[in-house]
């Protein structure tokens, strides 16, 4: 702790009538928002929606034939034929799409070189695809042996886990980029 | 070398450790977890009868069917996100510090905005599909306010009482 306070380096000042845009929160949270919005309009379109939704399906399904968890696939609803039986419909959310914008979005607006950003993008995108089929596989496992488990694991364990991906990986990155600098 | 300097300032009044970062968060985060999760119920019965009350004001003769939510789907974790983060914060200066008079009354009202944006994303996703407008409305609006805005919301919001917080208290 000793130690942070020991780097920290000084607050930006603000000096009366500055334009906003110049300070350096002000313009990342600018640009945050905007590449948020610009990446969400995009997303939206049915096409790319059903694209993501559709390609989730089939990946998902093909790594579950592989751990010998056998479902049967029609359009983005995958039937689980063994255990609870239970069906899955693969929506906009299961596909990992949403938390890879924000950490886009967090990495592009946040202050640093083009280089640093397009290698915290790349790992971003490998990281949160990675644990969102582990997420989708552990939950099929799940479901296979209880609904009732299947739906806590699904609402509380789930939605909770991409707030810390993105605290953790954001954080990660701002770490690793000061590392860098300071080599 | 001055063009240099000018793109390596950073925003961000502190060197971020992760470890002594997350830690705190993830207590944080679980303390407002629990503590909120008794009053789900409470909470989400609070939001339609809000939700309610403005359709049945916006559409008079035909207001669009809103059933109970079940109390497991309701948790918010936008709340819990900004007090994990304000509270991994408060590690790295004295408690009180941060949660001082002054800087208590942004905190609550961030609190507030936070849970007036959710109802807000959940009132707008029941317009549009009331009004059938297309398939794009709904998906973009759904996506902006309830699946990013409910994790990126805290985190720009933190970031800009952050950013204030040094200047509130003289830093």
């Amino acid at each position: 702790m000793k130690n942070q306070t020991k780097t920290r380096s000084k607050p930006t000042k603000i000096k009366k009538g500055k334009n906003p845009f110049l300070i350096p929160t002000f313009r990342f949270l600018f640009v945050t928002i905007s590449v948020m919005l610009i990446l969400l309009l995009y997303v939206s379109q049915s096409s790319v929606t059903v694209f993501f939704e559709q390609w989730t399906s089939i990946s998902l399904q093909w790594i579950l034939n592989i751990l010998h968890i056998k479902t049967r696939l029609t359009g983005n609803i995958l039937l689980l034929l063994d255990g609870t039986q239970i069906k899955f419909q693969i929506v906009p959310d299961c596909t990992g799409i949403f938390p890879l914008i924000i950490l886009i979005s967090l990495l592009v607006g946040y202050p640093s070189s083009f280089v640093k950003k397009f290698y915290g993008i790349l790992l971003a995108f490998f990281y949160t695809f990675l644990f969102n089929y582990l997420r989708l596989v552990l939950l099929f496992v799940i479901a296979r042996k209880s609904v009732h488990w299947f739906e806590i694991a699904h609402i509380f364990i789930w939605q909770v886990s991409f707030v810390f991906l993105i605290v953790s990986y954001f954080f990660w990155w701002m770490q690793w980029k000061r590392k860098i600098k300071q080599k | 070398m001055e063009k240099k300097n000018k793109t390596e300032i950073t925003p961000f009044p502190i060197a971020f450790d992760f470890i002594s970062f997350f830690k705190p968060f993830f207590l944080g985060f679980s303390i407002a977890f629990l503590i909120l999760l008794p009053f789900t119920s409470l909470l989400s019965t609070g939001k339609v009868v809000i939700i309610r009350w403005i359709i049945s004001l916006l559409f008079r003769n035909n207001p669009p069917y809103i059933h109970q939510i079940p109390f497991y789907r309701s948790i918010s974790i936008s709340g819990p996100t900004f007090f994990g983060l304000c509270f991994a914060h408060s590690k790295t200066k004295p408690m009180s510090s941060f949660f001082s008079k002054k800087n208590l009354i942004p905190f609550s009202l961030a609190v507030v905005l936070l849970w007036i944006l959710e109802l807000f994303g959940n009132l707008l996703e029941i317009i549009v599909t009331k009004m059938k407008i297309s398939s794009f409305l709904p998906n973009f609006t759904l996506a902006f306010f309830l699946s990013v805005g409910s994790i990126s919301f805290p985190l720009l919001l933190w970031f800009l009482l952050f950013f204030r917080l040094p200047r509130a208290t003289g830093t």
